[in-house]
């Protein structure tokens, strides 16, 4: 399919949409992706999908009133009607106060480098997935059990330009399985997640949810009450994401981490900090916005250091002086975390 | 449009598909955010593309693609087959068992009176600022949020059996959120037009700004709301609230695929199973659970579903028993119907079809009951009005739900605000436990536009209707 482009092309669509938005400002992105999937229950592939798309998305502003537009049909016309639907919101909207202009290239910063993209991830092909689906299955009912799941992979672009100069291009591909194997009185699950499609083992993957299964058969009763528990990396993962509220919101006291900035919120051997560039799970060299992405500290040594910041509270003209700021400015990092490993090893303890 | 649907469908067939199907749709969005005197964003998107269904050697394949010119369809078709043939590595071993359905002509549009995409964003900005400020007038509110989302959604679906239908929905639905802050906590209150299949009319009918300063002060009075007892107490729940409770209890575990372990991965299963069908106790006697994609206005209602299967309207639990399911023409075999309910939808062009839920409500009580009477006769309990969080198994079995404002029931009386009330039931207990529902005159509709399932997650949209309900003795503050 076409839905993926290079570089140059992502770029020529970019300023010919930018040479049309003659507002006093514009910023115009173009993200694209194209995504393989098979899906599989009760031991056999039960759903199989290609997709791709590519959308232009316009911003413009007069002043302080800015209209947002966007179209996946990237034809001349189309591209002219989506600049003008943009410019006709800006139009009359009334001033936004917390608006900020584009960002420069100055402003921005130097880009991490960010090794995301890798050839035989984007060139995967049905047949490797099946085959890849049958050898997981083939575990699963070796081990007496019923195995259900998904095979993906995927190549993605991300392109951005705006009428202060600056221009950003990004890709990366990724690749995923999860899997649930039951027994007829116990389950597992387990995943695995990588940008190289070449680091995932279904089979091996499938073996570690038919291990889990195996060993959840014939549970006991856990009494009511307080007890330490141990949580599995994906558990613990799914907690964190609470630890990064909106700022502005906690500033203004509508979340629970209220008052709790340069506070201990946890034990002193838990350090929570995010890297784009971290090899093992590779995130974006710059935000929506094009300020690059940085290393970011959220919790050190057991002290919640920064929540998320909106854009306004952080951005260079914004008023950042009327905060804490560590010079890690940033608009809302929160997709990419990784823990630290404390003293606890690979899980974390929650009493 | 037409001619491009059907050179899919030759390329597929030609390729060796025992049934094929092409979809274009083309949607448009608005939504507009405003929090307190500010427009936080306005943004109004356009996306269209088609998707190509096909069975090939008993699999699926699905290909979807952006661009609607014959070359990229044709390539949509090839890449479907390729992808199907790859997939029959590691099929069933039964293959695809697909219920025969009648080629169907036709097309249904969402009765709209003021189409919303033609309203002046300055009218629509302008009421959710004067709701803002109304709000904001409250002594004690710190923040009010709100917004408009408006969505028109054309398609036209061709299939191998024959059938070429089209289809024009729009939905229309604004809300809006009070924050009120102490210095020890935050309590929040919201405000719906609930969304529905309908134009701007929806939105000038709804007491939005009239309501403002109620939501505003209920939210305050959260903050020195009596906390939520421990213990059991009967329930008098309002169909704002017991939509949700309707969607994930009964409206998720009556979905055939799910119950087939279709979904088992990643939503989950069903305690429902199939070997409990006509004997399962649901619910009290006075339970009735009609699926009806009929409705209008319904958030489900577009004539037929992505099998091409006309839209019907059937009961699932008649009386407290379990009867039916939401069913597919590739799942309905597995409860022995020849024909599916019509439940089959895909959320955009590039999304392959899955069984999701139809508009499901509890209907009315048969009886003359109005909501005050039934508050009139509950001892010792509470009301709860909206939606907040709530937590259920994978098999939709184990629950606990919060919601928006919650009262005290004493003696018959509405009494004072709790705040933070949850309860906690397993599904057939907690709808064994209904004990009286409000009759028609209460029945409304309300509606869920961001019901995620699928793998790609796809985001469907429904309306789950009810009068007012009561169910008796009912764990609550256990999340304390
Ligand atoms: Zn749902």
């Amino acid at each position: 399919m076409t839905s993926m482009m290079n570089e140059q092309q992502a770029m020529e669509i970019l300023e010919r949409a930018l040479a049309a938005a003659d507002a006093e400002s514009a910023v115009v992105s173009l993200g694209g992706f194209e995504r393989c999937s098979m899906r599989f229950a009760n031991n056999a592939i039960t759903q199989s999908v290609a997709r791709g798309n590519a959308t232009l998305s316009v911003s413009c502003a007069y002043g302080q009133s800015h209209g947002a537009a966007s179209t996946n049909d990237l034809s001349s016309e189309s591209i002219a009607a989506v600049v003008e639907r943009a410019r006709s919101i800006a139009r009359v909207s009334p001033p936004d106060p917390e608006y900020l202009p584009p960002v420069t290239p100055e402003e921005a910063g130097a880009y991490p480098e960010v090794a995301a993209h890798f050839e035989r991830t984007a060139r995967h092909d049905p047949m490797d997935k099946a085959r890849g689906v049958q050898a997981a299955i083939a575990r699963a009912v070796a081990g007496g059990m019923r195995l259900s799941g998904a095979f993906a992979t995927g190549e993605s672009f991300h392109a951005l330009a705006n009428s202060a100069g600056l221009r950003a291009w990004h890709r990366s591909t990724h690749a995923g399985a999860h899997l649930t194997a039951l027994a007829a009185d116990g389950s597992g699950w387990a995943q695995q997640m990588a940008n190289d499609v070449g680091a995932i083992d279904l089979e091996s993957t499938a073996a570690r949810a038919v291990d889990i299964a195996e060993r959840s058969r014939n549970p006991g009763e856990a009494a009511p009450g307080r007890t330490t528990v141990i949580l599995s990396p994906a558990a613990a993962a799914g907690l964190i994401g609470y630890l990064t509220c909106d700022a502005k919101a906690t500033d203004e006291g509508r979340t629970f981490l209220r008052g709790k900035m340069d506070a201990r919120v946890c034990g002193e051997n838990i350090t929570l900090r995010s890297d784009p560039a971290d090899p093992r799970s590779p995130g974006s060299p710059f935000q929506g916005n094009g300020l690059a992405s940085r290393t970011l500290r959220w919790v050190e040594n057991g002290v919640l250091r920064r929540p998320a910041r909106d854009a306004f509270l952080v951005h260079p003209h914004g008023r950042s002086d009327a905060l804490p700021v560590d010079g890690n400015d940033t608009r809302r990092p929160v997709p990419h975390r990784r823990r630290t490993a404390g003293r606890a090893g690979p899980t974390v303890a929650v009493q | 449009m037409k001619e491009l649907c059907l050179r899919a469908l030759d390329v597929a067939r030609g390729k060796g598909a025992a049934y094929a199907d092409a979809r274009i749709i083309r949607t448009r969005r608005q939504e507009i955010a405003t929090e307190d005197q500010r427009v936080s964003s306005v943004s109004d998107g356009e996306s269209a593309g088609m998707g190509v269904r096909v069975i090939a050697e008993g699999a699926w394949g699905f290909a979807a693609a952006p661009r609607l010119d014959n070359e990229s369809v044709e390539n949509a078709a090839v890449e479907a087959i390729a992808i199907a043939r790859a997939a029959a590595l590691a099929k069933a071993p039964e293959g695809i068992r697909w219920a025969r359905e009648e080629p169907r002509t036709g097309c249904f549009r969402t009765p709209v009176r003021i189409d919303p995409f033609t309203v002046p964003l300055e009218e629509k900005i302008a009421l959710l600022l004067a709701i803002n400020a109304e709000v904001l007038k409250v002594k004690g509110v710190r923040k009010c949020h709100s917004h408009m989302q408006f969505k028109r959604e054309w398609r036209l679906l061709a299939n191998s059996d024959g059938s070429l239908i089209e289809s024009e929905t729009c939905t229309s639905g604004a809300n809006y959120q009070a924050t009120a802050v102490d210095e020890s906590t935050a309590k929040r209150r919201n405000f719906s037009a609930y969304a529905r299949n309908i134009g701007y009319e929806h939105i000038r009918e709804t007491p939005l700004l009239a309501e403002a300063t109620r939501v505003g002060e209920e939210a305050v009075a959260q903050l020195k709301g009596k906390p939520c007892p421990v213990g059991r107490k009967d329930l008098v729940l309002h169909p704002s609230h017991l939509c949700l409770t309707m969607h994930e209890s009964i409206g998720h575990a009556t979905e055939l695929d799910r119950v087939l372990g279709m979904e088992e991965s990643l939503a989950g299963s069903s305690f429902a199973t199939v070997d409990q069908l006509d004997s399962l106790r649901y619910g009290s006697p006075l339970m009735n659970v009609i699926c009806d994609n009929t409705m209008p206005h319904g958030l489900a209602s577009r004539g037929w579903d992505d099998d091409g299967v006309e839209a019907q309207r059937w009961p699932v639990i008649r009386d407290g028993i379990l009867v039916d399911y939401q069913t597919s023409r590739e799942v309905c075999h597995a409860i022995g119907a020849t024909r599916s309910h019509g439940s089959c939808r895909a959320d955009s062009w590039a999304s392959i079809p899955i069984i999701r839920q139809s508009n499901l409500g509890l209907a009315p009580g048969t009886e003359r009951l109005s909501l005050e009477e039934l508050i009139g006769d509950t001892k010792d309990g509470i009301y709860i009005e909206g939606t907040g969080s709530f937590s259920i198994d994978q098999r939709r079995h184990n629950f606990q739900f919060g919601g928006d404002c919650f009262w005290e029931i004493k003696n018959g009386r509405k009494g004072a605000i709790l705040k933070d009330v949850t309860y906690q039931a397993i599904t057939t207990e907690f709808w064994g436990s209904l004990d009286a529902v409000c009759d028609e005159r209460f029945w409304t509709p309300y509606g869920v536009t961001n019901c995620g399932k699928g793998d790609p997650q796809q985001i469907a949209q429904m309306t789950h209707g009810s009068a007012p309900a009561r169910f008796r003795q009912i764990s609550v503050g256990g999340a304390r």
